[in-house]
């Protein structure tokens, strides 16, 4: 049993379709990690709970539409659930309290101090595109497609006549370099 | 993982299971149900049932092995419609013993899994 510790996430997902019993490997690497993510957004244990329980149930329901993506890692895409799922939360939440604010959770991830001003953050987008802007044109471009247009790793290599390899070493610039230039 | 963190735990796992339940499970089991009931409605339509049964006690008074070879021999004997009918009941009757075991070891797996 604990050789399929070692199989891949995504190897492990695909076998939850027919066993749903390996998705307990799975909850019980992010359950935390997502806890602590969800904590960050919502700043309320029981909603952070909820939001949790809620991007694994989708996690396993849109299982079958991952799979179809192969290029795309199973913790990136986990991770664009939990946080649009904290989102949609966090909008329900401010909504009910009569101040909503829509955010974008890509943005929201890559601002300054994300985990402690969100409530400061007034106009997240038009930031994000500015120092997208700031940027080299080929790093912002991809920034841009990945994270803002959702767009896949094959969609972007096509697009930008480039390798995999490349895309993920111009991502990573990209988003040391935006961090950077949010700082500024 | 605290106590906490193991009640989230058991609260997702029971929701993945209801869906896979839902998922995966379900739709089976009611095409074998509705297909096993359709088989038996054919067989009760077409035998007399009670009357089978009857010759089988009295055909089993030496013991159980004469009562399963006259039920073995009323089956070769009958129409073949009979037979069809029979063979799709005992397939699905099957079927649907398996997905219950199945069903019920997936979910006693969950937690043992680690």
């Amino acid at each position: 049993m604990d050789n399929y510790k070692n199989l891949p996430d995504e190897k492990i997902l695909e076998l939850t379709a027919d066993d749903p019993s390996y998705f307990t490997i799975l909850v019980d690497k992010y359950q935390v990690p997502f806890l602590r993510k969800a904590l960050s957004v919502v700043r309320s244990k029981e909603e952070a709970e909820d939001i949790v329980q809620e991007t694994f149930v989708k996690i396993y329901k849109y299982s079958d539409k991952f799979t179809k993506k192969k290029d795309i890692e199973f913790k990136s895409w986990a991770y664009k659930i939990l946080m649009n799922t904290s989102f949609t939360h966090y909008q329900k939440v401010k909504k009910t309290s009569g101040n909503t604010e829509f955010l974008d959770p890509v943005l929201y991830e890559d601002l300054p101090g994300e985990n402690n001003d969100l409530d400061v953050i007034q106009d997240a987008k038009a930031a994000v595109a500015e120092t997208i802007n700031k940027m080299p044109e080929h790093l912002g471009r991809v920034l841009r497609l990945y994270y803002v247009e959702d767009k896949s790793y094959a969609d972007i290599c096509k697009e930008e006549k480039i390798s995999i390899p490349t895309l993920k070493m111009r991502l990573f610039r990209a988003k040391r370099l935006f961090k950077k230039l949010s700082v500024e | 993982m605290g106590t906490e963190g193991i009640k989230i735990k058991k609260r997702i796992l029971i929701k993945i299971y209801t869906v896979w339940f839902i998922k995966r499970v379900l739709p089976l089991v009611l095409v074998q149900i509705l297909l096993l009931g359709l088989a038996v409605k054919f067989f009760a339509d077409n035998v007399f049932v009670s009357k089978v049964l009857q010759n089988a006690i009295h055909a089993g008074d030496a013991g159980y092995l004469d009562s399963l070879k006259y039920l073995g021999l009323a089956f070769l004997q009958t129409n073949s419609l009979n037979q069809i009918a029979i063979l799709i009941g005992l397939g699905f009757g099957a079927l649907l013993i398996r997905d219950f075991i199945r069903s019920l070891l997936t979910y006693k797996t969950m937690w043992l899994r680690k």
